[in-house]
């Protein structure tokens, strides 16, 4: 316990025990209460008076008190005005019975008594309860309770406390304190201000000099093209220069294209940096995603980089957007390969559970006692200076990253960490590399039950043809579903698609196809493959729904349609409702 | 006449180059000043398009080598800015000696003839 709660308590203590002597006197003699609350309006002020004269005199008029029991109401007084916080203490009804100087100052209208008036009068100008007051939750549990109150009446912030008095085991008031932490939170509220301020500051400097280089390179190359194009009059319109060539105006073109592309994923990276909500969460096997970006990371990366994973057995979920966890470890691993220089090294990635105890706690702060699932990248790489380390997770820090990218992927890794609950720290030595290591809340086990896409996703061993004019998709797409078990028969046109049933060398369980495809679309494909094979499965993906309608492609054999982009997990359960079916002899 | 092209920015040394080789210059680039200041001293160039923030080796610095090693070189410094704009650095490089300052997006053709003029009037 805190050491400026010590003495409240004891305060409270008192306040209570000498509370319940007055009260049993009040008992003793009926309508003194309410005497004593009709008679505050006239009782002088707190500070104005011997602390103890107030209400003694009135409560024991005509009743000696022995001198002792008068020595302990003087001690209780005095006690009780000298608790620096504002104490109150409130009937059933919160009615103010007693409250100590400091109250007085705060709440009382020029000098006029308190007792009498209810605390959400005084405090809130109300004829109503305050809604968070923690006398509701305290009159519900019999227990003391403490709550943060912003009275916009007083233009204040208070810590509210509110313990319940007993008498017979009934609760007959309540004693409040009220903590002024309005400097408090204005300071820190300022201090939030300050660091956006500043990552504003920084994320707008480094926003601007990415995109003027984008615009640089936009403009540059048309200006140049606009300058050496000739003109239509077959006049020599270029200044200075040989005549551009047909492979120069395609160059000028694609650099156009490639800056487009960088404001693009810039784009995206901002709004990713900016996103406050998670929307994708759930409860998430966590390895299999990890597992799966290794590999996916391991086709990308340079093979001098010796790529160790080591995922311990029986890891729990947490509450998570698998999409994001992948970009974290992604990400993190990005950086490690650029600390390497794409060079020689080794880069770690481990992932294990732990349960805080004392010394992790006493190192992260940020961590709350429990267990987590934590996930380590590693890498041997030319390390951070410690001046580096603090300001590594702001936008755009290194200008290392500037040429490299938009610099904005450790804040982004940062965002989206703390929008796990998650806290992650870095170690890092100059010329041994670097540590990063997150810590994500494990879920309960009773929280729910395994929904991870990857070990969920339903899995199978059949031969799939996969048409798409696109590589990048048909690459794409072979890799997720051999991950899935099948065996993947790629086209990347309708021609070779049909090239694979005219060879008849093939056993095909299921085409998928793309519908807007040059010379033959994934429509005509269907017919067509229909014709030859009126029994295979075929599932048509198509950017543009509205240009297929369910007539044509039922007609063309098309057992399912799924809109582009398409969703792994919709295309894996898609598969797996439509080929048990063929197996069963339904279709 | 030959011209050294400095930017960490890929698509930008290469806008560099398509500019000053159309303005009928050679072309020498490098992706940080460290690097400029090495193919600098292998096969000198009459002058020098650098950026300002880089890696490594930032502009200023560049400028400051240069023309301590090269006293009679031409430079031109360009920048898009970072966290406190082109206008705190552009200023900053013409004190060190840069001859002219563009700010990012610049016109190619003003750049073109702020090359030609500063080799061929000196």
């Amino acid at each position: 316990m805190n050491s400026p709660v010590l003495p409240l308590v004891s305060c409270l203590l008192a306040v209570y025990a000498v509370f319940t002597v007055v009260f049993y006197l009040t008992r003793l003699r009926p309508g003194l209460r309410a005497a004593q609350a009709n008679s505050s309006p006239t009782v002088a002020p707190v500070e104005s008076v011997a602390p103890v004269a107030t209400g003694k005199d009135e409560l024991f008029a005509g009743n000696p008190l022995s001198p002792a029991l008068q020595r302990s109401l003087e001690e209780w007084r005095n006690t009780f005005d000298a608790i620096i916080d504002p104490v109150l203490i409130l009937d059933n009804e919160l009615r103010i019975v007693k409250g100590n100087r400091a109250a007085f100052q705060l709440l009382s209208v020029n000098g006029a008594a308190i007792e009498g008036k209810t605390c959400h009068q005084l405090f809130a100008g109300a004829d109503a309860v305050c809604p968070l007051c923690p006398m509701q939750t305290v009159r519900h549990d019999n227990k003391p309770h403490r709550q943060e109150i912003t009275h916009r009446y007083l233009g204040r912030t208070f810590s509210v406390s509110c313990a319940p008095l007993f008498v017979d085991e009934q609760i007959v008031g309540y004693v409040y304190s009220a903590k002024d932490i309005s400097v408090q939170r204005n300071l820190e509220k300022r201090l939030v201000h300050a660091h956006k301020l500043e990552s504003i500051a920084t994320l707008a400097g480094g926003i601007a000099h990415d995109f003027n280089n984008i615009l640089g390179a936009i403009l540059g190359n048309a200006d140049l093209l606009l300058y050496r194009l000739p003109a239509q009059e077959d006049t020599a319109k270029a200044s200075m220069g040989p005549p551009i060539t047909y492979e120069e105006i395609t160059e000028h073109v694609q650099a156009v294209r490639r800056a487009g592309n960088r404001a693009k994923e810039l784009v995206t990276q901002i709004l990713a940096f900016s996103r406050q909500s998670v929307k994708q969460r759930r409860n998430l096997l966590v390895a299999p995603v990890v597992k799966e970006s290794c590999r996916l990371l391991r086709a990308s990366l340079p093979a001098t980089i010796e790529l160790k994973v080591a995922v311990a057995d029986n890891i729990g979920m947490i509450y998570a957007d698998p999409g994001q966890i992948q970009q974290v470890v992604m990400n993190l691993c990005a950086n490690a390969a650029q600390s390497l220089n794409y060079a020689a090294g080794t880069i770690e990635i481990s992932l294990r559970e732990i349960e805080t105890g004392r010394a992790e706690q006493l190192r992260y702060h940020d961590l709350a006692p429990g267990k987590y699932v934590v996930l380590t990248v590693h890498d041997t790489g030319k390390g951070i200076a410690p001046e580096m380390l603090e300001r590594i997770f702001d936008p755009f820090f290194t200008t290392r990253e500037v040429g490299e990218g938009s610099g904005m992927g450790l804040a982004v890794l940062h965002g989206i960490i703390v929008s796990h609950d998650g806290v992650v720290d870095v170690k890092s030595e100059v010329g041994k590399g670097s540590a990063f290591t997150v810590f994500f809340p494990r879920v309960q086990d009773a929280e729910g039950e395994e929904d991870d896409p990857a070990t969920a996703m339903p899995r199978g061993s059949e031969t799939i043809l996969f048409v798409d004019d696109e590589e990048d998709i048909v690459s794409m797409r072979t890799r997720m579903l051999s991950y899935l078990g099948y065996r993947v028969l790629p086209a990347t046109s309708p021609e070779q698609a049909l090239g694979y049933f005219t060879r008849g060398e093939e056993q095909i369980d299921l085409l998928i196809t793309d519908h807007t495809m040059p010379r033959m679309t994934g429509l005509q494909l269907a017919a067509e493959i229909n014709a030859l094979h009126p029994d295979l499965p075929i599932i048509l993906c198509s950017g543009y729904s509205e240009a297929v309608t369910l007539e044509e492609a039922l007609e063309a054999g098309v057992r399912r349609f799924l809109a582009k982009p398409v969703d792994m997990r919709l295309l894996a359960m898609a598969i797996r409702e439509i080929l048990p079916s063929r197996d069963g002899g339904e279709g | 006449m030959r011209v050294l092209v400095i930017d960490d920015d890929e698509q930008m040394r290469i806008l560099l180059r398509q500019v000053m080789e159309w303005a009928g210059y050679e072309v020498t680039e490098a992706g940080d000043g460290r690097e400029g200041m090495h193919k600098q001293r292998k096969q000198p160039a009459d002058l020098v398009i650098t950026d300002l923030i880089m890696p490594e080796q930032e502009g200023l610095e560049t400028i400051t080598s240069l023309k301590k090693e090269f006293p009679h070189i031409k430079i031109i410094a360009i920048s898009g800015g970072g966290r406190i704009g082109p206008e705190a650095y552009l200023p900053a490089a013409q004190e060190l000696g840069a001859d002219r300052v563009f700010s990012k997006p610049f016109d190619v053709r003003e750049l073109a003839g702020a090359v030609k003029e500063l080799l061929e009037n000196g």
